[in-house]
């Protein structure tokens, strides 16, 4: 482990910059977001064209603001064109996959970008990049799952059962004397949950940008690199995660309070949140590669030059980077 | 210190002479309870002794009483009840922690009539009941000797009442609190059930709740020290709670005209007080809408009674004592400006304990159960929708007391619809909510969230499950890859920027989420025979509730106050059936019209027609736009005769109407037209279709809509009601957006994407 460590929440801003100049990438991305998302949109669209578009006089506020909703409208519209619905939402969960698994390719381009190609903006090395790394991508994802099982399992199985019943009786927050007590019970688990959600999130992250940067066709090592380098600087990770989750966050936010002030119509969103969202999780990814392949540089050897990266290819910081150049 | 041991025992004696002095006035009521029970194992087991005064008021005489004695439902799996609940799955097939039940101990005869005699032992035994001859729900005892018409008889019960871990409607938390409901061995009705005179007593059924005869009651109650000034109970208190040597408290309730008698302790709630003043609820507008319907002066229909408003709250509840003691006093109030006064001095509110919110939500003669939950948002009707709706009990249930056995809509029903009248007159609308840790947020989701469960394959598409076909020689896998708990499907939806952000729910209208369920076992239905749990739901609430609302928009307000307030008033105190009611909607309804004055005609709604396929029959109700049509209207071409030529400025029109349902009911149409103008019709509605074809009309139409006033709420589709030539793509383009947006921030949490 290199012991210099580099500023995590700089290594974001480096990772959101990595994502920001390939501009072809996230317009990509966000066409792939707009044409997934209307294969979910267009059977609702057609339902309320069909129900809806000759119907107003509701007596209601109107739809067309796109912010209030009469409820037995929308309560009859889906019970009267539940076929739609269920063509949407089962529309959605085939793409839910799919998007895991582009998932994996987008994270590959991020990584292989951030790490191998920081010259070249273009979307043909995004792609290269994610394809070259795809499949030792892909059997980490299914590495991932057996680790989500293990989270989920380990919160909502017998183990947070064990927990919920040295405070509860019979671990069920229902039986507890206070609703507050219950409710601080439910929330904790819940929470931890989400932190266990994320820690995974980040472990795979480090061990894609493990397999980038070591060059390692091995999921399994990848990962366990992974869990080593977390153990190191966890605090790291965690601030950089945190600070890129926040940004995301300030973002939809702020798109959302601009479009109130503003009257902007509502397509407007399915524009801009996704952008936004589309670089910030591109520069996350990125950042998280770039900290962990600067601090698993190894340093200098006395009289030669450092190994990493492998095959001759050019270091991440040696363009320069957001915390200095490499000697 | 032997006087001292006595003194309780002789106060409770002298009571129950004093209660059943065999005066004309004692003899014109039917039922005298007079209790005396002592709460001990912490408010666990409740050790009491009855003296019940019965008189027969048939002109039949009888040797039998029977006896409800609910609280066996839950003594063990042999009862009718839990038996019920196994075939309904209640609480998914979860049992008591604890089973309960009442013993017997002695049950004595000890007087007949104004003779009284020494305590004679009576034979008893448990009616054994269909599919549960174990079932001891129903107590039936021989008495040596006939009530004859117009005689009483008096019985003494010793018992003994285990209470169960709150599971439903009675029961105990674990901090000392309990509800003590059908805890006592009450008298069923005797009364001509059927064409002859019978005990009417069923066993304590899931599906349904109770039936008894009015009566009045003296309960004296023995509580161990920590439940001091933490009882409710029905009834009030005519003398101060008095402390017993041992320390332990002694409270005496009265009530009269009551059918059934609850209590609740608590040592951990907050009680509170609140006179019920009704200046502070006034509605002025609403008060001269009644006086003037009913043709008498305000004050005589303004409710200005004196009640005082009992709340056991629950410490972490405390800043919804407003909210409580709000949705009581606006209940105390329209109920009473409606259909009749507040009769009793008392009214008592229960917030349940945390572990004990299955008692919660119930209705018992001036003590009613409501429920709250922290986290809820301003825009939400809890506990306020709870509250009206038990209170509205007290009217349907308390003061008419109906049988719940049989024809349950008749409280529910009748309760759902007031309620909703409340709370769509008194409260602000409420806002659809989702829920992030425990707090409630405004939104709806466009979509519904694709969940499949386990054994389903489908479930690893939004990677919840990893499920394994069945193939034989490998063990199945079944493994669960996420949970999507709240936090987690906040983060994946992003609801403040995919959900409906403001989805207003009329409180009335509202109730049209019954027609999810398929009703296919009309209201008439007893409920013991329904095939589901959830059509309880829709036959017993909120179908009969739209039935009554379509009723009071069909006949107008002004009758309908009439016909409600003569039906409350006919049968306070009595039991009616649902001829009955009938009968009075025939009497006050009868020449009702449909069609507004400058319609094209107007028409009489046939009541029994409409009362037949409302209540006896299933049929649907369901009026819809088949055609609206603006043709260019043609003429033969002077000079070529084959050749038709359009006129210019004038059309044939084309509207076509259809009744797609077999309920038929008289229906207002609106015809709105390009030069402003807007035409009324009536359709009588026993055609399955109707049309208006006008041929070289000067005016296009616009908009057709089918009972433009939203009288029929009884239409299961009101979407098919309205046409509009030019179609308004806008709704469909935001509600297209609002599911886009919700796609993209679930790909984007599944992968990035979005």
């Amino acid at each position: 482990m290199n012991p210099q460590k580099p500023p995590a929440i700089g290594t974001l801003f480096a990772g959101i910059g990595v994502a920001l100049v390939r501009p072809r990438v996230w317009l990509l991305l966000l066409g792939l977001s707009l044409l997934f998302g209307l294969a979910v949109a267009t059977p609702v669209h057609q339902s309320a064209l069909e129900q809806l578009a000759s119907t107003s006089n509701f007596g209601d506020d109107p739809l067309r603001s796109g912010q209030s909703m009469p409820r037995w409208v929308l309560d009859d519209w889906t019970r009267l064109h539940q076929s739609a619905f269920a063509a949407a939402s089962a529309a959605l969960a085939p793409l839910l996959l799919l998007s895991s698994l582009l998932g994996v390719l987008i994270s590959a381009g991020w990584i292989h970008a951030a790490l191998r190609g920081r010259e070249d903006h273009g979307l043909k090395q995004f792609l290269s990049g994610a394809g070259q790394h795809f499949f030792p991508m892909l059997r980490l994802w299914v590495v991932g799952l057996a680790f989500y099982w293990l989270t989920t399992w380990l919160v909502w199985g017998p183990a947070g059962d064990w927990v919920m019943s040295q405070f509860f009786p019979a671990g069920d927050v229902d039986r507890a004397t206070s609703e507050s007590r219950a409710l601080w019970g439910q929330n904790i688990r819940i929470v931890f949950y989400a932190l266990g959600l994320l820690k995974i999130e980040m472990l795979m992250d480090l061990a894609r940008a493990a397999v980038v940067s070591n060059g390692s066709r091995s999921a399994l090592a990848s990962f366990l690199r992974a869990i080593r380098f977390w153990i190191w600087r966890w605090p790291s990770c965690f601030l950089l995660v945190l600070a890129g989750l926040i940004l995301e966050a300030g973002w939809i936010a702020l798109i959302v309070r601009l479009s109130q002030i503003l009257d902007l119509p509502l397509w407007t969103l399915a524009l801009s949140v996704p952008v936004g969202r589309i670089l910030l999780r591109g520069g996350r990814t990125s950042g998280l590669a770039l900290l962990y392949h600067a601090s698993t540089l190894p340093g200098p050897k006395p009289g030669g030059i450092g190994v990493h990266p492998p095959k001759g290819m050019k270091g991440p910081l040696d363009e320069g980077s957001a915390w200095g150049t490499p000697a | 210190m032997l006087v001292r041991s006595f003194l309780p025992l002789l106060t409770w004696l002298l009571g129950a002479v004093l209660l059943y002095a065999q005066t004309p006035e004692s003899l014109s009521k039917t039922l005298r309870y007079s209790m005396d029970c002592q709460l001990v194992d912490h408010g666990r087991l409740i050790r009491g002794t009855e003296l019940v005064q019965w008189t027969n008021k048939t002109p039949v005489p009888t040797k039998e009483l029977w006896w409800h004695v609910y609280n066996n439902a839950f003594a063990g799996r042999d009862s009718v009840w839990m038996k019920e609940a196994h075939q309904y799955q209640y609480g998914d097939g979860r049992l008591p922690r604890e089973w309960g039940g009442t013993d017997i101990e002695s049950m004595q005869v000890t007087a007949f009539g104004a003779q009284e005699f020494a305590p004679e032992d009576l034979e008893w035994n448990w009616v054994a009941q269909p599919g549960a001859p174990n079932d001891q729900t129903v107590l039936r005892c021989q008495l040596p000797m006939s009530v004859e018409p117009g005689t009483s008889v008096t019985v003494r019960v010793k018992f003994q009442a285990k209470m169960v871990p709150a599971y439903r409607r009675n029961g105990w938390g674990s901090g000392g609190y309990l509800h003590a409901a059908q805890w006592f061995p009450k008298v069923g009705v005797f009364e001509r059930v059927d064409g002859e005179y019978q005990w009417n007593c069923p066993p304590y059924h899931m599906l349904v709740e109770f039936y008894s005869d009015y009566a009045d009651f003296r309960v004296k109650l023995t509580l161990p020290p920590e439940y001091k000034d933490k009882v409710v109970a029905t009834g009030e208190q005519r003398t101060e709670p008095e402390q017993l040597p041992d320390g332990h408290w002694q409270y005496i309730f009265w009530a009269e005209d009551v059918h059934d008698f609850a209590w609740t302790v608590d040592p951990e709630a907050i009680l509170m007080e609140l006179d019920f003043v009704e200046s502070e609820w006034r509605d002025e507008a609403e008060e001269n809408k009644v006086a003037a319907a009913l043709g008498v002066p305000v004050e005589e229909v303004r409710p200005d009674v004196t009640v005082r408003m009992f709340l056991l709250l629950q410490p972490e509840h405390e800043h919804l004592a407003r909210k409580y003691f709000d949705a009581l006093g606006k209940s105390i109030y329209y109920f009473g400006l409606w259909y009749g006064k507040y009769p009793y001095a008392t009214i008592s509110l229960v917030d349940p304990a945390h572990d004990a919110r299955n008692t919660g939500g119930m209705e018992y003669p001036r003590l009613i159960t409501g429920g709250a939950r922290l986290g809820k948002a301003e825009r939400s009707q809890s506990p306020s929708g709870v509250t009206v709706h038990e209170f509205g009990h007290q009217y349907w249930y308390g003061l008419v007391g109906t049988d719940e056995f049989r024809h349950a809509w008749m409280d529910e029903g009748f309760c759902t619809f007031s309620t909703q009248r409340v709370l769509a007159k008194a409260f602000e609308p409420e806002w659809s909510t989702y829920t992030v840790l425990g707090k409630e947020f405004y939104g709806q989701a466009p979509l519904q969230w694709p969940a499949h469960g386990s054994k389903d394959l489908r479930s690893l598409f939004t990677l919840t499950r990893l499920e394994s076909p069945s193939v034989s020689g490998l063990p199945p896998i079944s493994a669960e890859l996420w949970r999507p708990d709240s936090l987690t499907r906040f983060l994946a939806e992003m609801p403040p920027v995919s959900y409906w952000p403001q989805v207003v729910d009329d409180a009335i209208l509202g109730e049209r989420r019954a027609y999810r369920t398929d009703f296919y076992q009309p209201v008439s239905t007893p409920s013991l025979e329904l095939f589901e749990w959830r059509l309880r739901g829709v036959n017993t609430y909120a179908r009969p509730a739209m039935t009554l609302e379509t009723m009071a928009r069909l006949m107008g307000e002004e009758r309908w106050i009439r016909t409600m307030r003569a039906y409350h008033q006919r049968y306070r105190f009595k039991h009616p059936r649902p001829a009955d009611w009938f009968e009075v909607v025939k009497e006050f309804a009868t020449g009702a019209m449909v069609g507004a004055k400058n319609a094209d005609q107007q028409m009489e709604i046939h009541w029994p027609s409409f009362w037949r396929q409302a209540y006896d029959g299933n049929e649907v109700l369901d009026f819809g736009v088949h055609r609206v049509a603006n043709l260019p209207h043609l003429i033969d071409a002077a000079d070529e005769p084959q050749r038709a030529k359009v006129v210019p400025n004038q059309w044939d029109v084309h509207i076509e109407l259809r009744r797609l349902g077999q309920f038929e009911v008289p229906v207002e149409v609106e015809v709105n037209w390009a030069d402003g103008a807007s035409t009324q019709h009536v359709w009588d509605g026993s055609q399955s279709t109707w049309a208006l074809r006008i041929i070289g009309s000067n005016r296009q139409v616009l908009q057709v809509v089918i009972d433009p006033h939203r009288k029929l709420v009884l239409d299961r589709n009101w979407l098919n009601n309205t046409y509009t030539v030019e179609t308004d793509a806008d709704l469909a383009f935001q509600a297209g957006v609002r599911a886009l947006l919700w796609a993209q921030a679930m790909m984007h949490f599944f992968g990035g994407i979005g």
